[in-house]
């Protein structure tokens, strides 16, 4: 009796976040994937060659704007709480 | 950059950001014991990464209080949240004047003086040992305060003083409760590390190598843990005093210091 009593009191533990919160953090992910992935390549197989495409408006600012709003998508999971939306 | 360098770099971000024990200093140690070149170079790319994971861990540590914040704020009213973030930007002002005028001049404190290092350390060890005196109170950040605790910040920037140990240090001698002033310690920085880390990822001088992707990673992953358990670690500290131990081992490295750039 008094165990079972324990068993019913015994407070449930949670995870942190839900569904929703993963879900924007692997969209979080994508993001920030995708602007490395477009952010590689442009450099010069010579040393003593400058190879201008490293600077290219896709390596410079596509880029590390995908990347900038991948992180804000992860800020984003971090602080929604879908049990609020619920409610 | 090898896989374990970069989960090491991470763990030492990650705590350091939050630990009262100055990361720059015992960079600054760590170069005169090693040489210059003796530690891992960190690209910008990999600086950005680390710093927005301690980041992420402080927003995930605090995330009800940056919510209700926030859902405040976009109230527009003139209610506690908004006070907050107000403060907030108050505290970043010091800092920001520093960073725009007094850089030549901080730039000296990072020449391999070991003496200032140590002088430093052992000043954090009596901030964080006062502290720990300090007595428990329920006061909140005033504006004035949130001003002194942004000028701890700034001095903090020199070696030697850790900004969490300053920062929280100046909180508690100021009146304010040991656990707001974690608090705002740890939240008052969220908002320069993420503009820092935007301003690094749009200044166009980064670049990524496919190869990087998974030190890069493992970097951020142990900087994201290190920082979560530091983070919720030193907010326990703080409550229930036990900052000192930090000052001893402040001033024990501080005086090694001061007696190795006497007599080494």
């Amino acid at each position: 009796m008094s165990k079972k009593n324990k068993n019913v009191q015994k407070p449930t533990k949670e995870f942190i976040f839900q569904k929703k919160n993963y879900l924007f953090l692997f969209i979080g992910l994508a993001f920030i994937a995708l602007g490395f992935i477009l952010m590689t390549g442009g450099g010069s197989d010579d040393p003593e060659v400058f190879n201008p495409d490293i600077y290219s408006f896709r390596r410079i600012r596509l880029a590390p704007t995908l990347v900038l709003i991948g992180l804000g998508i992860q800020i984003y999971a971090i602080l929604l709480n879908p049990k609020k939306n619920k409610e | 950059m090898e896989l374990i360098d970069a989960i090491i770099l991470g763990i030492i971000q990650g705590l350091t950001e939050f630990l009262p024990v100055s990361s720059s200093g015992h960079l600054e140690l760590g170069k005169a014991i090693l040489g210059a070149h003796a530690l891992p170079e960190e690209s910008l790319l990999f600086t950005v990464i680390l710093h927005f994971a301690t980041a992420l861990s402080t927003l995930v540590v605090f995330r009800k209080d940056v919510f209700e914040i926030l859902k405040g704020l976009f109230q527009f009213k003139w209610n506690e949240e908004t006070q907050f973030s107000l403060k907030i930007v108050i505290s970043m002002i010091p800092a920001a004047l520093v960073g725009l005028f007094l850089n030549d001049f901080i730039e000296v404190f990072f020449d391999g003086a070991i003496i200032i290092v140590g002088i430093m350390l052992i000043i954090t060890a009596v901030l964080l040992y006062l502290a720990d005196l300090a007595k428990t109170t329920d006061k909140g950040v005033s504006f004035r305060g949130a001003f002194v605790i942004g000028m701890a910040q700034a001095v903090a920037i020199l070696p030697g003083i850790s900004r969490s140990g300053a920062t929280i240090s100046a909180a508690v001698l100021l009146g304010v409760d040991k656990t707001k002033s974690a608090r705002f310690s740890f939240l008052m920085v969220v908002p320069l590390i993420l503009g820092k880390v935007a301003k690094d990822l749009m200044g166009g001088e980064i670049n990524f190598h496919g190869d990087q992707a998974v030190a890069m990673g493992a970097g951020f992953i142990a900087a994201f843990i290190a920082g979560l358990a530091a983070c919720t670690w030193m907010i326990k500290l703080v409550r229930q005093s036990k900052l000192t131990y930090f000052a001893i081992y402040c001033l024990i490295v501080g005086l090694i210091a001061v007696a190795w750039s006497i007599w080494g």
